[in-house]
């Protein structure tokens, strides 16, 4: 069961590394933009819950920080405050300013998938998933689908849409039991240097470190 | 008038015999080598019938763990890749335990379980509802709901909303550091370092040879290699470790072995200069050999490799029949009467056969099909030793009218030299005095070691690999457990349950670490019914507003949370890890609760005084008092073979003959225990078994002086003294602790009871051989 959550991880971090990581061949025309181990990316995001037979979906808003090649803090503000931390090491929430694990393996593969994703080696990491662009040649926006090889995947994804310019602006999760997440990212910022130390604060940086 | 028909017959008779060895060989080989495989090799099936042993041969012989690292990690898993090729070109007996397997099997066990779900609970979730603290279940399931990074799995709020069976599901995931890479192995991180992992279970028991053999010849060579090629390789099981073990026992005895047996042809040709005695000697041997295994597989059916191997060293002891029988060759005056020599034998040798013949099948009454098996070989061998001296020994040796070589005699007129000093100098009561101070001395200082730690130390690499692979993954490797048993499923698993809180209050004591019982993973009815309270009592309160925060108004079916479905009341197919937590045996259901890290061992046997009906087992404990049990018997069994000879020399002779026949043999024996006391040995049960190879021989050498002619060399006794301490004494050198008390055993119980019985019983005046 806890697969789901890697899954889920894997892919936000599959998207949200097309912005940080050399990618495929096919895909190095795309005009996203890499995101350096010092950088740190900023960006607010939406999402809604499509869950099978409930026709209202539940929804969320929050904010993202991204330290290149460290991780992802996912804040979400609304309708209740919660933080999740997604490092190498696993997935943790944030209880009392101090991460709890919540898994740190689970499913191993997403893990090395995420860990080689963090690293900067995406190739690698996509290996797991069939990639097909969706968008057309030399397009200013892009858009690609992934499906998971793997069998055990395939049983709780059946895939996942990107889509950007720069930066990646949405992704559509659609659940193997019939779900679907629609999250949409803006408000995109890149802060380095000293910009980026006024953002994130010493805790959040020590989080991100581990 | 029979005497003068056997000696008539006596070549037809001794043919017949060869013929009948003949035959027994042929079959012996037939039933060892060729048509049928009697020889056994599980070392287990030499231990009596117990089920706490084929338990713990189970579960700690099941385990094969192999830990690769390497700089770069694609050459720790092609040695990864190497291992797996080798067990299957080679039809190692492992199968490996792959993730994917491990995976489908708790997969399965889960979709079996998910209509059960309402009565199926955490142990958290259920404390925390039975101390109506749900508030944090609602939040974790708030969470769960809208975070795309769901720890729990799908949402699935129609059937259930509070994510009460991924918490269960989850809860038995405890330790998460073992990962698993893109191609399905295992690996796992440790201070930034990468291991992979070779995990697999025996197909065959770790005590088997067989599977020791193939291990050793296919495996080991190539983690070896991989060494070699700087791959750091870590092994954890009970394999390796028996693996070690029984090489290190080969290699000494092997080596021991091939120099006493040097050793032992060298004497034996320095003496005699000649190779006739070797004629006889190989001759009883053979005859003793196959007599004995032939009986062994006619009663039992089958041999073990350990008793085959022990009791043909026992048997070894025959060669002395045929020493006592050349010694007596020379300075025969009527070199026609080729039955002289036996005559001379009699009634020694018979007795000397009857006494040892009786002290080993005793151990026929220990309850160990092992040693069962040893006492019928070794007795029945000697039996066909005594045979062939009597049938064979007039026709393989020609008489001699003159002296014995002149080492022979250099040796024998010592020893008359000694027996006379001894003599002049009341050496008797000098001797008898200072063994009863040593022995006094050291009842003193006496104490016993059964323990299996003592016996089987554990090989200090394969120590710290267990303690690395301890530091990086839970393993916990535990042999005690409670056993819990009764008529029903439902009976067992509320007897555990009924334990639980007390198991509980044993953690926080510290005096286990944990437990592991199949209640945690399927409760009884009773519980999922108490269960299903707690959750439908949740649903009230908490459903209506978890909705409403969602912003979700559409469930209104509460049919589908499946509330009142029927209850889970057999047991689904278990995953590797569970499935030995329960077993049906004669129509009595047996539960196991998992005991880890057992502290103080007093504090569980207080536990199980408080709970009637269960039974707190320590495998390892249960072997020391197999050891200890062992022990005795043999205690007892020499004792009662001195109590049968003291019968037959009284019967035969008188009380006085039997007191000076017995008690050197009583003396070198305490002797021999005081000396090892003073020394600060732990007596063991291979000390003891020492002892009753020196009482057997040592009635030998009482029985063969004491029947001695008038003016007869007394060379007989000095070879088969050494030659048997070069056999087993020699042991003593081994640094395994069985087979180095064994051999100090024998090597002081032999010395001292040569000596003893020379200067007791060698008194020239003290025959009371034929004249």
């Amino acid at each position: 069961m806890k697969n789901l959550n890697f899954v889920i991880a894997t892919l936000f971090f599959l998207c949200l590394s097309f912005v940080t990581s050399p990618v495929y061949s096919s895909l190095s025309h795309f005009g996203h933009m890499k995101i350096n181990e010092d950088t740190l990316l900023k960006a607010t995001f939406k999402q809604q819950r499509f869950l099978q037979g409930i026709t209202r979906p539940i929804l969320s808003n929050g904010e993202m920080l991204l330290l290149g090649n460290k991780g992802i803090i996912w804040e979400t503000k609304n309708p209740f405050s919660n933080r999740m931390l997604i490092t190498h090491r696993g997935v943790y929430r944030i209880v009392n300013k101090k991460p709890r694990i919540v898994s740190k393996t689970g499913n191993n593969v997403i893990m090395s998938l995420i860990s080689k994703i963090l690293n900067g080696s995406l190739t690698d990491g996509v290996k797991a998933f069939n990639v097909n662009i969706l968008s057309r040649p030399n397009a200013k926006r892009w858009k690609i689908e992934l499906t998971p090889k793997d069998k055990k995947m395939q049983s709780f994804v059946n895939n996942i849409k990107i889509e950007g310019v720069k930066f990646v602006q949405s992704i559509v999760i659609q659940h193997a039991n019939g779900g679907k997440d629609i999250i949409t990212m803006e408000n995109h910022a890149i802060y380095v240097g000293e910009e980026r130390d006024k953002i994130l604060s010493p805790e959040q940086e020590r989080w991100l470190n581990g | 008038m029979a005497k003068v028909c056997i000696k008539k017959y006596h070549a037809h008779i001794a043919a017949l015999w060869l013929c009948c060895i003949l035959f027994l060989a042929a079959y012996c080989v037939d039933a060892l080598f060729l048509t049928s495989n009697k020889l056994e090799h599980n070392l287990l099936s030499l231990l009596p019938n117990n089920h706490h042993m084929e338990d713990i041969s189970q579960s700690i012989s099941g385990k094969v763990i192999i830990l690769l690292k390497h700089e770069n990690q694609d050459i720790a898993l092609n040695a990864l890749n190497q291992i797996r090729e080798k067990i299957k070109e080679n039809r190692l007996p492992i199968i490996e335990q792959s993730y994917e397997s491990m995976a489908e099997d708790y997969t399965t066990l889960f979709k079996s379980l998910y209509p059960y779900r309402a009565g199926l609970l955490s142990e958290n979730d259920r404390k925390g509802l039975l101390e109506g603290q749900s508030k944090e279940i609602v939040e974790q399931a708030m969470l769960e709901a809208i975070n795309s990074f769901s720890t729990l799995g799908p949402v699935n709020l129609h059937q259930d909303p509070f994510y009460l069976f991924p918490g269960y599901v989850t809860s038995f995931q405890k330790d998460q550091s073992i990962e698993i890479d893109e191609n399905g192995n295992l690996v796992v991180r440790h201070k930034d370092e990468l291991w992979t992992i070779f995990q697999g279970n025996l197909t065959n028991s770790a005590f088997s040879f067989k599977t020791q053999d193939a291990i050793s010849a296919n495996l080991m060579p190539l983690l070896a290699k991989f060494q070699h090629q700087g791959i750091h390789v870590s092994t954890i099981g009970a394999v390796f470790h028996a693996l070690k073990g029984s090489e290190q026992a080969k290699n000494e005895v092997s080596h021991i072995g091939v120099l006493s047996m040097l050793c032992i042809i060298g004497l034996l040709l320095l003496v005699f200069k000649s190779l006739a005695l070797f004629r006889i000697v190989a001759a009883i041997i053979i005859s003793a050999v196959v007599v004995g295994i032939a009986c062994c597989l006619l009663i039992f059916q089958q041999i073990h490799i350990l008793s085959l191997v022990f009791g043909c060293s026992l048997v070894g002891v025959c060669v002395d029949y045929a020493i006592h029988y050349y010694c007596k060759i020379y300075g025969v005056r009527n070199l026609d009467d080729r039955f002289d020599i036996l005559r001379k034998l009699t009634p020694a040798l018979p007795l000397a056969f009857l006494s040892s013949c009786v002290g080993y099948l005793l151990l026929v009454f220990v309850p160990f099909p092992g040693v069962q098996q040893m006492a019928i070989l070794t007795s029945t061998g000697l039996l066909g030793a005594f045979v062939s001296v009597y049938l064979w020994g007039p026709y393989l040796v020609r008489m001699n009218n003159q002296k014995l070589p002149i080492v022979g005699e250099k040796i024998n007129s010592l020893l008359h030299h000694m027996i006379n000093f001894g003599l002049k100098v009341k050496l008797n009561s000098l001797l008898t005095i200072t063994m009863m101070i040593v022995f006094s001395i050291g009842m003193a200082k006496i104490h016993f070691e059964d323990r299996l730690q003592y016996f089987q130390p554990l090989n200090d690499r394969l120590k710290n690999d267990e303690e690395l692979f301890k530091s990086m993954v839970s393993y916990d490797h535990s042999f005690q457990y409670i056993k819990v048993q009764d008529a029903s499923l439902e009976s067992v698993l509320q007897r555990i349950e009924s334990l639980m809180p007390d198991l509980e209050r044993l953690k926080l004591q510290n005096t286990i670490s944990g437990y592991r019982s199949i209640a945690s993973l399927i409760p009884s009815e009773r519980r999922q019914q108490e269960n299903r309270i707690l959750v439908k009592t949740l649903y009230q309160e908490n459903l209506q507003s978890l909705l409403d925060k969602l912003n979700i108004n559409e469930i209104s079916n509460a049919s589908s949370f499946d509330l009142n479905g029927p209850l889970l009341a057999t047991l689904p197919d278990l995953p590797e890890g569970w499935r030995d937590l329960i077993q049906v045996k004669e129509n009595l259901i047996i539960a196991k609760i998992v005991l880890m890290n057992v502290q103080d061992p007093l504090v569980m046997v207080d536990f199980i005084k408080k709970h009637p009906n269960i039974q707190y087992v320590d495998p390892v404990n249960e072997y020391a008092e197999l050891f200890s049990f062992y022990r005795h018997i043999i205690t007892a069994a020499i004792i009662l073979v001195l109590g049968i000879m003291a019968v037959l020399v009284s019967f035969y002779k008188n009380v006085k003959m039997m007191i000076e026949i017995i008690s050197p043999i009583i003396l070198s024996m305490m002797f021999t225990i005081g000396l090892l006391s003073c020394f600060g040995f732990p007596l063991t049960l291979f000390h003891i078994l020492g002892l009753m190879l020196v009482q057997t021989l040592g009635i030998d050498y009482a029985l063969f002086l004491y029947w001695k002619e008038k003016g007869s060399n007394l060379l007989a006794n000095a070879l088969t003294a050494i030659t048997t301490i070069l056999s087993f004494g020699f042991l003593t050198f081994s640094s395994s602790p069985a087979i180095h008390d064994f051999g100090l055993s024998v090597f002081i119980g032999i010395l001292t009871c040569f000596f003893i019985t020379t200067f007791f019983i060698g008194k020239p005046m003290q025959t009371g051989g034929l004249k």
